[in-house]
């Protein structure tokens, strides 16, 4: 087992090296001129040049590509000069906005889909069953940015009932005390029940929007599997023992659906802490996927090609936490 | 008397896109305490439809009982609420199916799923029935019960899995107790051993038991009474020893001549020509006319009824119809 997690992370190391040479390259050879951007248009070309030397950026690549790697040799990720701060500084403080609304969405898509996907299994062609299709078809067709600014729209400016897309919590409340960065966590700890509503608040329409097509493609899935789990033998001998239908489903056949959508979930889950772009710009949420817009605005190299690299691991690691939690849920593997 | 279990002119229908398609036709067979009834027949006939229909296990969106009644001591079981069905099934009628394989639970162990069998029907705390649960594991047969309770299906050999089966099959007493071909996916030393099991267990607690297959071998050894099935109908029911010494109707003698025999002059297999029809395509007379040795121009338009011969011997073949009951349909 432990052979296997160590032999696992000897294998992401290759796919890493990989990432890093392409996004180091990528960046390079995007247009913008990082020292005009810098320096800004109207500076004179002088100052741009000593700007460019500076950074280095007048360097062939090679030996941009060696500095690069000699300087993440020390751990170091770089500077983000359109923050002013050191890139894993920036980092730290933005990724718990990113955490929160990652684990939010993934909770409000779960507890939509995995009922929704067993009662649509269960009966199927029913009227559950439709809306479990038209829901999912809607859920992974419909653009983010588009349902974003349709929520906002409607509970923001409409009705009003929620604050402004600005941020996680109002500027006239005082962030909880931290301790986790999760503000919702953060206010249930040290008992701010201010910040926690103004918090939820902030965090509502976002998770919404995020967690719908995670929801769509885990209602797919759960569907999919528990159609082919309710077929089984064992299914019909838990029946045979007078089980009810309901024990039937919900003890043999919840289990055994869920571990092909484990994977989808896993999948979903990396994906979305590695910065989810759009609704963090739609939501000035102050997340990865925010950073990594600006970023990418200014053409700062460091943050774009360090988020990259922060990703992939996630991903990676998130990957190998799924493979073994399908030992967990499934003893017929075995980790070798 | 009331029979324990009787199936009264049960016929099965089947939905399909060109139609319902009948797939058990007018089926009769009762059952006494303590009495095993064999039924016999190809892939196809019907059998396994028969057993999953006595505890309403076909899927309800798909099959449709259109005519006859199910009835355990008198009382009809397809007119039963589904959750006195619940306390029938495991309960009062036990079940073993074919494949031991995939008919335990991959992800719960072997102890869980057996307690799961006791406690369905008895109120007893988890102790008891894993205490229980190792009692009936060692009934079976299970040299090791405590290590067994703990491990998955999908460490355990086919025969090990239909021992467990049996156990959690037997786990509440059952009346009645219904084997979907146990045997068919065993070795031919395994299914010796786990048929010597079922009949012990079966002697033991004076259980009924309805055993299906296609192995005349296994009824002749097993059964007390037989129906011989053919395309979703009986066609020959008797008590074994007179339907082997006599067998009436050409298919069962055809059925008995493709049995190898060990004894005498080597002669080869007689095998029975032909495929059972498909249910979509059954013919308006005999369905067997077509690979009959000894049909008759009336086979092929007329059904023949099943004909009481004696002692409860029936054969449904126009050769044993009386001048009196002969019936034009």
């Amino acid at each position: 087992m432990l052979a296997y997690v160590l032999r696992r992370i000897a294998m992401m190391v290759p796919s890493i090296a990989g990432i890093i040479m392409i996004t180091f390259i990528l960046t390079r050879v995007l247009p913008g001129d990082p020292a005009l951007m810098i320096t800004g248009e109207q500076a004179l070309p002088e100052f741009v040049d000593k700007v460019r030397e500076q950074y280095g950026f007048n360097q062939p690549l090679l030996v941009q590509l060696w500095e690069y790697l000699k300087q993440l040799a020390r751990g170091d990720l770089g500077f983000a000069w359109h923050t002013g701060h050191a890139v894993a500084s920036d980092f730290v403080s933005r990724f718990p906005a990113t955490i929160e609304l990652t684990l939010v969405s993934m909770v409000i898509a779960l507890i939509v889909a995995i009922p929704l996907g067993i009662v649509a299994a269960s009966r199927q062609n029913s009227i559950f069953d439709h809306f479990a299709r038209v829901l999912s078809f809607i859920g992974s067709s419909v653009p983010i940015f588009w349902l974003g600014l349709l929520l906002i729209g409607l509970f923001y400016s409409k009705l009003g009932w929620l604050p402004a897309p600005m941020g996680r919590i109002s500027d006239n409340i005082n962030p909880p005390t931290h301790i986790t960065g999760l503000y919702v966590l953060d206010s249930l700890l040290s008992w701010d029940m201010v910040a926690l509503k103004d918090s939820l608040r902030h965090l509502l329409l976002p998770a919404l929007c995020l967690s719908m097509g995670t929801m769509a493609i885990v209602t797919k899935m759960i569907r999919a599997s528990m159609l082919e789990v309710i077929r089984q033998d064992f299914m019909r001998t838990a029946r045979a023992k007078g089980l009810s239908e309901r024990a039937v489903i919900y003890k043999h056949g919840l289990i055994n659906a869920l571990i092909p959508t484990l994977t989808v979930i896993g999948l979903q889950f990396g994906a979305l802490l590695g910065g989810a772009v759009i609704t963090e710009t739609i939501f000035v949420w102050p997340g990865i996927g925010n950073y990594v817009t600006e970023s990418i605005l200014s053409a700062d190299y460091a943050p774009i090609q360090a988020m990259t690299l922060i990703s992939a691991v996630l991903y990676g690691c998130i990957n190998l936490i799924v493979e073994l939690l399908y030992g967990v849920l499934d003893p017929r593997v075995r980790y070798e | 008397m009331t029979k324990l279990l009787e199936i009264d002119h049960l016929s099965i229908e089947f939905a399909s896109p060109t139609g319902p398609i009948q797939v058990v036709s007018s089926i009769s067979l009762d059952l006494e305490p303590g009495q095993t009834h064999g039924i016999v027949g190809e892939s196809g006939s019907g059998k396994s439809v028969t057993s999953l229909s006595i505890m309403r296990l076909l899927p309800k969106d798909q099959a449709r009982v259109v005519e006859g009644d199910i009835r355990l001591q008198g009382q009809s079981l397809l007119g039963m609420s589904e959750s006195q069905m619940q306390k029938v099934r495991g309960n009062r009628i036990a079940f073993i199916f074919q494949e031991p394989m995939t008919a335990l639970n991959p992800v719960f162990k072997i102890g869980r799923q057996v307690r799961e069998a006791i406690r369905q029907h008895s109120k007893k705390s988890k102790r008891a029935a894993q205490k229980e649960a190792i009692a009936l594991l060692s009934e079976v047969g299970i040299s090791s019960p405590e290590q067994i309770v703990n491990v998955y299906p999908h460490q355990l050999s086919g025969g090990m899995r239909q021992r467990v089966m049996i156990a959690m099959a037997i786990a509440s007493n059952p009346e009645i107790l219904i084997a979907d071909e146990p045997t068919t996916a065993l070795d031919v030393t395994i299914q010796a051993q786990i048929l010597d099991l079922m009949k012990k267990l079966q002697k033991e607690r004076g259980m009924a038991m309805i055993l299906i297959t296609h192995d005349l071998g296994v009824v002749a050894e097993v059964c007390d009474v037989v129906s011989v099935m053919y395309a979703g109908q009986i066609v020959e029911q008797g008590d074994v020893k007179t339907l082997f010494r006599e067998p009436k109707h050409p298919y069962t003698v055809g059925l008995l001549n493709s049995i190898p025999q060990f004894s005498g002059k080597e002669k080869r297999l007689q095998a029975i020509s032909g495929q059972v029809p498909h249910p979509a395509e059954y013919p308006a007379g005999c369905r067997i006319a077509a690979r009959c040795p000894s049909r008759m121009d009336m086979c092929d338009n007329i059904e023949p009824t099943l004909y009481e011969l004696d002692h409860g011997h029936r054969c449904k073949c126009h050769l044993y119809r009386g001048d009196e009951n002969v019936t034009y349909s």
